[in-house]
């Protein structure tokens, strides 16, 4: 009797022993953990999976990746990492000592002993507990502060519009700079009276008659909704922009506002609760596969990217007699087994355009990898697929930029892609950190109306 | 004019050549710079009795206009990007050819070369709408950053600044003149405002207490530029003149030069999810001023006397889901035409003021809508009054104005074909009577060649002599037009 009612209770202790774990990322053990993942997935180093063997990757892919595969649009190249894909050992020793120091309260903003917190260094939730019911907005406070500890960014990017029948359709080209005021790198405050989580400045360069067009975000530390200013070049003006526009097509890309690198807004904004946790295929570009980005000092001051490959999408004429491609077949990647979130999310906004969506989540980098979007009718409707680049500067190591993402429109069969690192075409496009320009100053509407013309 | 011209271009060289030898890291061969702009041709359908008498049922081709627009932006690369720097030189220019001129004779008796003949610079000829070859904007910025977070900018040059938050009318929008020598209504808004030369600085503080952000903004404008109409002579009216057949009509601008500058000051504050700015503007009135004193020699000038212009705009995004803005204004003085004026001008001066409330919503809809799901319906809502004071109307000698006046408009945008095909809708109605439609759609298929349609006409009561739009209702257009970006 005794033993019948041992085991069950052995049994949950080790399974819940599991299901708390650290979120958190650096693993001396990682290429055994690897090793794992992919016996798991029954895949070895070098498969290709089409639409002759699409059952292998039925059960570590999203089911619309699987329908891609099983259509004959894309081909899997399974992979593996030369390198822990990970934040650097100092990053979570910091992160482990807020244990236990934030909660979460009744909007899903992050509280220090029952107050906004003014600042904090490291992942506020380092410790994650699948069963907690604020298991997956803790996720994403932790995915907000990863990006932050880059302190500032200023990356290069594209938005194509890519047809199955043209290919690329258009394109616009621009500028994305990210300025963040929680977990610096220095570990210092800037003054921030106004209690700005972070700042965005987004800038078109390319075409013509959007060239100047500048956006303005301001994030706030409480999780209320951001301010959003336009700077329209042929009004000559700045635009107030609403809330609900976060919703709205990034100039009439498949991506909305809150679409950038998976998932820009606030975690307040949504609700989320963690599925499960399980194997998934991720999607990295080969140079990334076997180091990290390598950011080299600048004289002046901050880090620039380094080398970086081709961004070889399946539109361009050397893919056209691959019997199993499409337009949008990122031809770069390879694909690699990595233990991952699922988690759904819904917005609090009830004018939000999309319905139901799940975000998978790289447990160990924390990056977002996928996210599957239904419309208000629960139809199926779009799936966001992201590459996050692992950037090494100096000792610390985290991925705050995207080398891309892909959000395809499965309704219309149409795809936009954001390439932020890598060449592609005439666009080279490279990423900065802390450089001196990028500076609180500049993230004023008057700043962003002299930008352009 | 020309003395205003050669103070801002010393300035810019003085400026430029300090910043030089005193940056760090700068080398004037060291530059980015970039060549981006269109060619494009319009062809314009005018219904001479406007689409309420009969659609196209008497029409004529107006325009037929080549054009060739283009950007150079230069920016200096800096190894270290010192606190006080040249940030930029931008350069726009415009040329065209418009072929209606050549194709049709009636236009032939439009005199030519006015504006070398003793007359303002400002009154066209023939040539001048044949042919375009203008450098609407050259200016440079120079930027000062402060190490408390305080961001400067200087810039001079020819540009244009528009102010306030209305979308149709102008309230506070009192810097820059409008070209309507070969535009109509409803073009983009930065071909249709003129650039004039001015010296512009703009100051902006790091936030502080309850403030995001406190902006100054001072323009000194020696450029003295009125609005411009198409030729209008007794021998031959251009489609965009005054539209007043057998008479000359002549601009009568105050000269540009450091004697009688404008000037204007904008003041900012943004407190949360509210925007406020202040404005003073002390300049020459744009619009013209009907001066009838000598109509007895066939000729119509246009006056523009000096004003003063308080006003105030803000912003509001509401957590709910819409934005809301207003302006209001008093204009200190401002010229009706007055049939009883005892001077014999034809047009008093009086106090008017004005407001707008506007609202600003998003729609979605998921459903329904072809290309892509989600798309959003953009609309915009403004309601415009204007009072002008100790106006007293009368059938035949102020028949221009009443004394009270309202307007509204509505804009409403979505896309289509996955951001392919854009399509505009935009209407002001005039409680007087009068209703202005426009109705445009813009398609690209590949962002670099694309192609336009637009159609304007107007409804109403055409004995609303006081409704400010009451003119269009004779002329409805529709123009197409086609390009290719670079």
């Amino acid at each position: 009797m005794a033993r019948k009612f041992l085991f069950p209770l052995l049994m949950a202790i080790v399974l819940g022993l599991f299901a708390i774990q650290t979120s958190m990322a650096y693993d001396a053990n990682w290429e055994e953990t690897q090793k794992k993942a992919l016996e798991s997935t029954g895949l070895k180093v070098g498969d290709v999976v089409n639409a002759e063997n699409w059952q292998k990757v039925k059960d570590c892919l999203p089911f619309s990746v699987v329908e891609w595969v099983k259509k004959g649009e894309f081909t899997i190249k399974v992979g593996e990492f030369k390198y822990d894909h990970s934040h650097d050992k100092i990053y979570e020793d910091k992160s482990m000592l807020n244990d236990g120091k934030y909660t979460i309260g009744d909007k899903g903003q992050i509280l220090e002993k029952g107050k906004m917190p003014t600042y904090m260094w490291g992942r506020p939730f380092p410790v994650i507990d699948m069963k907690d019911p604020q298991a997956g907005v803790k996720i994403m406070h932790n995915r907000d502060i990863d990006k932050h500890r880059v302190g500032s960014s200023w990356t290069d990017f594209d938005v194509c519009w890519i047809s199955d029948i043209n290919g690329l359709d258009r394109y616009i080209y621009g500028d994305d700079a990210f300025f963040y005021m929680w977990s610096r790198p220095d570990g210092k405050q800037f003054p921030n009276p106004q209690k700005v989580k972070r700042y965005e400045i987004t800038q078109i360069k390319e075409p013509y008659d959007l060239a100047g067009s500048a956006m303005l975000y301001h994030y706030w530390m409480d999780g209320s909704p951001e301010r959003f200013v336009q700077y329209i070049p042929a009004l000559r003006r700045i635009k107030k922009m609403n809330v609900t526009d976060r919703s709205s097509p990034f100039f009439g890309t498949d991506f909305c506002n809150d679409d950038g690198a998976g998932y820009v807004g606030q975690p307040e904004a949504m609700e989320w609760k963690v599925l499960e946790k399980k194997i998934y295929l991720i999607p990295m570009a080969n140079w990334l596969c076997d180091a990290p980005d390598m950011y080299e000092k600048l004289p002046g001051g901050g880090w620039k990217s380094g080398p970086a490959g081709k961004l070889e999408w399946g539109y361009l004429d050397k893919f056209k007699n691959e019997k199993y491609n499409v337009s949008w077949m990122p031809w770069f990647v390879k694909w690699i087994p990595r233990e991952c979130w699922r988690i759904s999310m819904k917005s609090k906004d009830p004018y939000y355009a999309y319905g139901d969506q799940e975000m998978i989540v790289d447990v160990a980098s924390g990056a977002p990898i996928y996210k599957i979007v239904w419309d208000k009718s629960g139809a199926h409707w779009k799936t966001l697929m992201v590459n996050s680049d692992m950037a090494q500067w100096g000792e610390n190591r985290s991925n705050t930029i995207q080398v891309f993402y892909i959000n395809m429109d499965d309704k219309t069969h149409h795809a936009s892609i954001c390439n932020a690192r890598g060449q592609r075409d005439k666009f080279y496009f490279y990423s900065y950190f802390n450089i001196p320009k990028n500076h609180p100053r500049i993230y004023k509407d008057e700043y962003i109306s002299t930008m352009s013309r | 004019m020309r003395k205003g011209k050669r103070f801002i271009f010393t300035s810019v060289l003085i400026a430029l050549l300090s910043i030089a030898f005193t940056g760090t890291g700068f080398c004037f061969l060291n530059l980015d710079y970039k060549v981006a702009g269109h060619v494009m041709n319009q062809t314009v359908i005018r219904d001479l009795d406007g689409f309420q008498t009969g659609v196209l049922n008497d029409t004529d081709v107006i325009q037929v206009r080549n054009e060739l627009k283009f950007d150079l932006t230069m920016w200096p690369k800096y190894v270290i990007e010192p606190n006080l720097r040249l940030d930029k030189i931008f350069i726009r220019y415009r040329g065209a050819y418009d072929a209606i001129f050549d194709l049709v004779n009636r236009y032939n008796q439009i005199p030519n070369s006015v504006r070398g003949a003793g007359n303002s610079r400002y009154d066209l000829g023939l040539d001048d709408v044949i042919y375009e070859n203008d450098l609407r904007e050259a200016f440079a910025d120079i930027a000062y950053q402060s190490s408390g977070g305080f961001f400067t900018n200087m810039r001079l040059g020819r540009q244009i600044v528009q102010w306030g938050e209305a979308g149709l009318f102008n309230v506070v929008n009192q810097v820059n003149p409008q070209d309507l020598s070969i535009v109509r209504n409803f073009q983009n808004p930065e071909d249709l405002a003129a650039p004039i030369w001015i010296g512009r600085m703009d100051i902006s503080s790091p936030p502080f207490g309850m403030f995001n952000e406190l902006s100054l903004q001072l323009l000194y404008i020696p450029d003295n530029r009125p609005t411009i109409f198409g030729p209008n002579y007794a021998g031959g009216v251009a489609p965009y003149g005054l539209g007043v057949p057998g008479l000359n009509v002549y601009q009568n601008d105050v000269s540009s030069d450091m004697g009688n500058p404008q000037f204007g000051m904008r003041v900012g504050a943004s407190v949360g999810r509210i925007k406020t700015y202040f404005y003073y503007f002390d300049g020459f009135y744009n619009g013209p001023a009907l001066n009838f004193s000598d109509i007895g020699n066939g000729n119509i000038w246009l006056d523009h006397p000096r004003y003063q212009m308080y006003g105030v705009s803000f912003n509001y995004d509401s957590p709910r889901g819409f934005i809301l803005r207003g302006e209001g204004a008093l204009h200190d003085t401002m010229p009706f035409t007055d049939f009883g004026d005892p001077t014999g001008r034809g047009y008093t001066g009086h106090k008017v003021y004005e407001a707008l409330i506007g609202v600003d919503r998003s729609f979605f809809s998921t459903y329904g809508f072809p290309g892509a799901g989600g798309t959003p319906l953009s609309t915009s809502f403004e309601l415009h009054y204007k009072h002008v004071d100790d106006w007293d109307y009368d059938r035949v000698l102020r028949n221009g104005a009443k004394e009270n006046n309202y307007g509204a408009t509505f804009v409403a945008n979505t896309f289509f074909m996955h951001g392919s095909l854009l399509p505009i809708v935009a209407l002001w109605y005039d409680f007087h009577g009068v209703l202005l439609t426009s109705l445009s759609a813009e398609y690209t298929p590949n962002g670099l060649l694309f192609f336009k349609m637009a159609i304007s006409s107007s409804y109403g009561n055409k004995s609303a002599s006081y409704s400010p739009i009451v003119s269009t209702i004779n002329s409805s257009e529709v123009s197409l037009g086609i390009g290719y970006r670079f």
